[in-house]
């Protein structure tokens, strides 16, 4: 099959993939046990009127066909609803909080991959030795780390040298544009830090036993064999091989980082996506909740097919 | 005096159960142009052997003894004395010619590395690659494809054209053929011959298959257990085989047995973990007599180009 | 089972795991206090009398750490073990069956792997509730994919041995060679991914109660990190509030992923042979 084939066998994959994600954040919302409704109206308050209104709102008197057309045509046209709290449209709402979300995750998940592409390098090139032992222990200590534990332990280690909350401080008085991204940046240290140790331990534990995988490969030999020094071949060799599997790893622990963004910004008071989850579930804002899921879930299932083409690019065989 | 010669190489390894002395004493020459075959079961210590001469062993391997290049020991400096004759003296063909080229690399980029990493610029590299896809008979295009776009008989010849790559004087070639089909095996073999024919290229040959070695080697070593236990002609090895394991391995070939009926040889190879006393052939040899238990046989010069360690040589001879 | 033994590691990990549901069972009886109760200062320091300080509600630390090792055990090894059945039989039914069955039941794994665990989790608690009872359906269907998939890799190839073939041509029914023959062979890689789930499982209660989606009316380790978090303890430098329970949780992640670990080393003798076959080949630095 040809490479092409392929990628539009994947595309496909993927529209359907979206297609059963909104199409189950709809059954969620609509037909589990406990109707969402009954459940959301409990909040302090709560009436019958609230009930009826909530019931109207979402169109819950109608029946589910008719609900499910409503929603899928709402929906292609990016309407998301309204926000329970604010009264904003929830997409608007989204567009900020993901602009917040996205620079604390690449830079978390850049700085995984750098520690765990180090870390499991030293770790597989020294086999057996204590650098192997140290860097295998430390990547499976921060792995068994709670996310939202870790941020804690940060904010009491080193609360006092970096701000803790939020992404700006507002108290600075005509800020020049570079005293406000130099802020930012600030801000950003222990969010980031925490998303960082959080995940990089399975990659240092992939990118190892993948090191050591492609070392044991006879292309390898043949390397040393043309004369290439120990650099050469770990540089050229043996890192671009054992990229393959770590790329499919990084893709699959997308959604375990996207997770920890939501414990790292309910911590640090992050306003973006995973802080936008937590307050819609404290405040019961059922549309936030809802929107929030499905952009999460799509970014997911996106950023997996962005990894599979990445490894069709890498990766001459994939397609065969 | 001779291009390359292996003086008492001994390599061992350090294993749970004792030391394994995978090469014991090994030591032949080889002239400028000669082909030589290296036969043996598996296990016997000729990959160990080729492997060693190319400083490739791992870092747990104990390698005494010398291996002389124009009369100098290469083996005596490491890694860095080692280096430099690497492809552009000694190349290697490796087993298993499958997975030898880099998966995710071009035929063409991997001859490419080979000219640069001994000091050819790009464009070198680029010609060379066209010459030597020639030379092994594949299309100069294919160094644009991926390994895993060519036949295993492709792949083998395009393993070939990166070993010449820097115009070694020595291949080392170990099991060339291996999961090729008959034909395919042929035409690889007939390639090294001509190859060695016209670039005046010595090659030393691994292989388990004895019929393999008189289409293309002059001369044959015979190994067990980490020893040559016989050096001959290869007309003589297979016409007039002097070691009794020898004439064994030529009984279980079935292209050289001819109308005899063919047997395998019964027993397994000893241990090498062990301390082996007496002749390493020994307990699977059907002629031993009682000295064979309790001293090892020299390596003894039987005139005309053959030697042989065998109690036993007179008598059979 | 030897590998277990002679591996330190695992066997600490046994050995803690152990110890914890020694605790869980006699938590009363060693608690030194009521963990319901006012019994001293609020955020109280650690002291002679209290030896992991007290809580926001003046409770001793100590004693709600040990009354909660009971649901966060419970919790997470209850979610693992229905994760596991409910992914063990989708492996064994796809891996055993194939065709058309296996493609339908691997297709709905697919999606459901690729739906970020933690989100889902939230959505589904936020609708449904977060009882014990919902928050282990709740954490039990966000983990079973992985345990589906590897269990249906292991089954397909197991189906295949000749002497599984020679059982079935001698006309034995599918239960009883699933029953007989298939499910002993799958219980190591089913209890290491037991282990590893209970792991995960315990995660994810922590995840979900720290925001805001545990049960109200339980103490389990995750409850009291929340709780430091929302009432505080932060602010009042009271590090013993949550530094416990978390290192609780950290230990037990640990001490699962441990035991995963060897018990899937036992497993795969192919992993074995390559250690020894890339020692052979192991580029030496010079």
């Amino acid at each position: 099959m040809s490479r092409t084939g392929h990628l539009i066998r994947r595309l496909l994959a993927t529209m359907v993939t979206i297609y059963v994600v909104v199409t189950l954040n709809f059954l969620l919302f609509r037909v589990l046990p406990g109707d969402a409704v009954s459940n959301l109206s409990r909040v302090p308050g709560g009436s019958p009127e609230l009930s009826a209104a909530l019931r109207r709102q979402f169109g819950l008197d109608q029946p589910l066909w008719e609900q499910y057309w409503i929603y899928l045509g709402r929906l292609l046209h990016g309407d998301l609803g309204v926000s329970f709290t604010t009264q904003e449209p929830v997409g608007d709402r989204l567009m900020v909080a993901f602009g917040n979300t996205l620079p604390l995750v690449a830079a978390g998940l850049v700085l995984a991959l750098l520690l765990g592409l180090v870390t499991g390098t030293l770790a597989a090139w020294f086999r057996g030795g204590w650098v192997d032992r140290l860097s295998t222990s430390t990547a499976i200590a921060f792995y068994s780390v709670p996310t939202h534990f870790l941020g804690l332990l940060l904010i009491l280690l080193l609360g006092n040298q970096l701000p803790t909350q939020g992404m700006h401080d507002e108290f600075l008085i005509d800020p020049t544009w570079a005293a406000r991204t130099a802020d930012l940046v600030r801000h950003m240290v222990l969010p980031v830090v925490t998303i960082a140790l959080i995940v990089f331990g399975q990659y240092t534990l992939v990118v190892r036993s993948s090191m050591l995988e492609t070392l044991g490969d006879d292309h390898v030999l043949t390397a040393r064999a043309l004369g290439a020094g120990p650099v050469r071949t770990l540089t050229k060799h043996v890192l671009p091989n054992a990229m393959l599997p770590i790329t499919t790893l990084v893709a699959l622990s997308l959604g375990g980082l996207i997770g920890g963004s939501i414990l790292v910004e309910t911590v640090f008071s992050w306003p973006g996506a995973g802080r936008a989850m937590y307050e819609s579930v404290v405040q019961r804002d059922y549309p936030m909740l809802q929107g929030v899921f499905l952009v999460l879930t799509i970014s997911v299932v996106t950023l997996n097919l962005l990894a599979d083409l990445l490894s069709v690019r890498l990766d001459p065989r994939v397609a065969q | 005096m001779s291009l390359l010669s292996v003086r008492d190489l001994e390599v061992g390894f350090d294993a749970p159960a004792g030391e394994v002395r995978a090469v014991r004493s090994v030591s032949f020459d080889l002239a400028p142009g000669e082909r030589v075959a290296l036969v043996g079961e598996s296990g016997c210590g000729k990959t160990t052997t080729m492997l060693a001469m190319m400083g490739l062993l791992p870092a747990g391997a104990v390698v005494s003894g010398q291996v002389l290049l124009d009369g100098r020991d290469i083996l005596a400096g490491g890694e860095s004395s080692m280096r430099p004759h690497r492809w552009t003296d000694i190349a290697m063909v490796f087993q298993g010619a499958m997975n030898a080229l880099n998966p995710v690399r071009r035929v063409g980029a991997q001859i490419v590395e080979a000219v640069r990493i001994h000091g050819g610029s790009r464009r070198d590299g680029r010609s060379r690659t066209r010459e030597l896809l020639e030379l092994v008979g594949l299309p100069a295009d294919f160094a644009a494809r991926y390994p895993h776009e060519l036949s295993g008989g492709q792949r083998q010849r395009a393993v070939i054209a990166l070993a010449l790559a820097c115009e070694p004087r020595v291949l080392l070639a170990d099991e060339p053929t291996t999961a090729l089909d008959v034909i395919v095996q042929d035409q690889i073999v007939t390639l090294l011959r001509e190859l060695s024919d016209t670039l005046g290229l010595a090659v030393v040959m691994v292989t388990h298959d004895l019929a393999l070695v008189p289409h293309l080697c002059e001369r044959a070593a015979v190994m067990y257990a980490g020893s040559i236990v016989e050096t001959a002609a290869c007309a003589d090895i297979v016409q007039r085989p002097a070691h009794p394991y020898t004439r064994r391995l030529v009984d279980a070939t079935p292209d050289l047995a001819g109308l005899r009926p063919l047997s395998s040889i019964p027993g397994v190879p000893p241990r090498l973990d062990q301390v082996l006393s007496g002749c390493p052939f020994q307990p699977r040899c059907t002629d031993a007599v009682e000295s064979c238990e309790t001293t090892a046989p020299p390596l003894l010069d039987l005139g005309a180009g053959r030697s042989c360690a065998c109690h036993l040589t007179e008598v059979v001879a | 089972m030897t590998s277990i033994r002679s591996n330190p590691r695992a066997a600490a990990g046994l050995g803690v795991l152990g110890l914890l549901v020694l605790i869980a069972l006699s938590a009363g009886w060693l608690a030194p206090y009521d963990p319901a109760a006012q019994v001293g200062q609020v955020f109280g320091r650690p002291s002679g009398s209290h030896l992991l300080g007290l809580d926001d509600g003046g409770h001793d630390v100590l004693s709600l750490l040990l009354y909660g090792t009971r649901p966060t055990l419970f919790i997470g090894a209850a979610a693992a073990v229905v994760a596991v059945l409910v992914g063990g039989c989708i492996g064994v039914v796809a891996g055993y069956f194939g065709g058309w069955i296996d493609g339908l039941l691997m297709r709905i794994t697919d999606y459901a792997i690729v739906i970020p665990a933690l989100p889902l989790g939230i959505v589904m608690a936020a609708v449904w509730g977060t009882s014990i009872g919902q928050l282990v359906l709740v954490i039990s269907l966000l983990l079973w994919t992985s345990t589906a998939r590897v269990v249906r890799a292991e089954t397909a190839s197991l189906k295949n041995r000749p002497y599984i073939r020679r059982i079935r041509g001698l006309g034995a029914s599918h239960l009883r060679i699933i029953g007989r023959h298939l499910v002993p062979q799958l219980a190591p890689l089913l209890s290491a991914m037991a282990a590893l789930t209970i792991a995960l499982a315990i995660f994810t209660e922590t995840a979900l109660t720290f925001l805001g989606l545990g049960d109200p009316s339980t103490v389990t380790w995750g409850t009291m990190i929340r709780f430091a978090f929302q009432r505080t303890a932060m602010s009042q430098g009271a590090w013993w509030a949550f530094a416990p329970p978390g290192i609780a949780v950290s230990l037990v992640v640990m001490c699962c992923y441990w035991v995963s670990q060897s018990l899937e080393d036992t497993l795969n003798p192919r992993l074995r042979v390559a250690h020894l076959a890339r020692r052979y080949f192991e580029v030496r630095g010079s």
